[in-house]
């Protein structure tokens, strides 16, 4: 008789159980169709975005319109009141009141997206929440990798949308969050939200092609000789700075996070670098002096020269692997 | 659309423009290039501006430079070996003006650097965290409305910190 109710009551746990797991998708599943939301959903939602710059914290009231890969982010509040991200799928066109100076910026595909991330990351499951008014899955990217960055996402369990972005830096701090508060799946944005005014000059544009690049910029960028593990080359870049010359930026990436190296032979491209050349920064021997120019929590910076072409590493992972990154260029 | 190695290579070219040194052919491709390339031609103007600032400015030796370099010439010859520095600057007229031409060309140059540092002031590190912000856009389940804050503060930051 005992035996009997011990077995009922383990079948009913086990039901109950499978049951569960039934209704619960694999965080790799809640991903692949949050990914898939990110190219079809419409909506218009409001929320707070918060980051770091310089050890401070900014935030600004935010209204977000989406219409599949077109996005339009209005910021309401904070240091950049009234600025407008135009993106129709193909180029970001950033737009300042009173400023006759948009910033334009091509995108570019990023092919098998899921599979480097997943290949770098530990997607687990880690409950159920609530963000503006909707039912949530509360997924977090684990890197698999020791010093690498991590991030959490609120993602809805009907549409699939993401409601809630926080991503923390490789030593686990904060350095980004995006809320909505509202969100509202009735909404048709208008296709003039996302029509771009076109009056900028580009000034970040995607290559595939180095002899492209090096034929615009004058010079052959240098790949370095050590890049982390997981991450893999995503492409060039070439960036328009503020002094006129032009940067050629590479990029690698693990599917969550970036590591830029930007390169130029002018100049005034590398920044001061006031320790160069001392201490610990200087490699033993007559290897190349790499230096850090900035320690922020969103990224480093670290810097190196190779002849006539200074070499930028910025990128939010730990010290020594920028380090050893800028140092590996001969 | 402007090409940079075009202007990489016209740069070059440009202190010896302005100081009317360039060939007949080369000073006409470099004319043809800023005809249609407002830096270069800005750049150009101001190399002319440094190259009469030298042309003009009213250097002169301290009065017993010549003397003391002459008493120690002389008593580096061997006796009845010294005919005089106008002489030596007869027979090697050649000589002599394509060294005053590298002193002159040196101290131009110098002064040219000098001024071309002063005008071309480094760029930041919040250059390169825009740039980096602005790349990490199409990462999957990148924050979009965190890196636009990010990218477009960095550079008004970098806008800042310019003269």
């Amino acid at each position: 008789m005992k035996k009997r109710l011990l077995i009922g009551i383990a079948i009913t746990l086990l039901s109950g159980y499978v049951a569960v797991s039934a209704d619960q998708p694999s965080p790799q599943d809640i991903l692949k169709k949050a990914l898939q939301a990110d190219q079809t959903a419409q909506y218009q939602a409001t929320g707070v975005s918060w980051a770091w710059t310089d050890g401070k914290q900014i935030s600004a009231r935010v209204r977000i319109y989406r219409s599949g890969t077109r996005s339009r982010v209005e910021y309401l509040s904070g240091p950049l009141t009234g600025m407008v991200m135009v993106d129709d799928g193909k180029t970001v066109e950033t737009l300042m009141p009173g400023c006759g100076c948009p910033s334009v910026r091509e995108n570019a595909a990023s092919p098998n997206v899921l599979n480097t991330l997943l290949a770098n990351h530990t997607a687990k499951l880690v409950g159920s929440d609530t963000i503006a008014s909707r039912s949530v899955y509360v997924v977090e990217l684990l890197p698999k990798i020791k010093g690498n960055p991590s991030s959490k996402l609120w993602i809805d369990k009907s549409t699939f949308v993401i409601l809630r972005n926080d991503r923390y830096s490789a030593d686990g701090k904060m350095v980004s969050s995006t809320r909505f508060d509202k969100v509202d799946y009735s909404a048709r944005p208008s296709p003039a939200l996302f029509r771009r005014p076109g009056t900028g000059a580009i000034a970040v544009k995607p290559y595939e092609n180095l002899a492209d690049v090096r034929d615009i910029v004058g010079f052959a960028p240098i790949k370095p000789g050590y890049v982390p593990r997981g991450y893999s080359f995503g492409g060039y870049y070439i960036s328009r700075t503020l002094c006129g010359r032009s940067l050629v930026v590479l990029k690698y990436t693990n599917g969550l996070n970036v590591i830029s190296i930007a390169e130029g032979n002018c100049p005034c491209v590398g920044g001061a670098c006031p320790m160069r050349g001392h201490g610990p920064r200087r490699r033993a021997g007559h290897g190349p002096a790499v230096c850090l120019l900035s320690a922020n929590r969103q990224a480093r910076v670290f810097r190196n020269t190779v002849g006539d072409i200074s070499i930028v590493v910025t990128g939010n992972v730990a010290d020594n692997e920028l380090r050893k990154i800028a140092a590996s260029f001969q | 659309m402007k090409s940079e190695g075009k202007c990489t290579k016209i740069r070059k070219m440009l202190p010896y423009h302005a100081m009317d040194a360039l060939g007949h052919r080369t000073r006409a491709s470099v004319d043809e290039h800023i005809r249609s390339c407002a830096d270069c031609r800005a750049e150009l103007d101001a190399l002319k501006k440094v190259a009469t600032l030298v042309e003009t400015s009213e250097l002169e030796a301290p009065p017993d430079m010549w003397p003391s370099i002459f008493a120690r010439l002389k008593t580096r010859m061997e006796p009845g070996q010294y005919r005089g520095i106008s002489a030596w600057l007869r027979t090697h007229r050649m000589q002599s003006m394509v060294a005053t031409g590298a002193v002159i060309i040196t101290l131009v140059g110098v002064l040219l650097n000098i001024q071309l540092q002063k005008e071309q002031p480094q760029l930041t590190y919040h250059t390169y965290l825009a740039t980096h912000a602005a790349i990490s856009w199409t990462e999957p389940f990148a924050d979009k409305a965190a890196l636009g804050l990010i990218s477009t503060l960095e550079l008004q930051k970098e806008a800042d910190v310019k003269p």
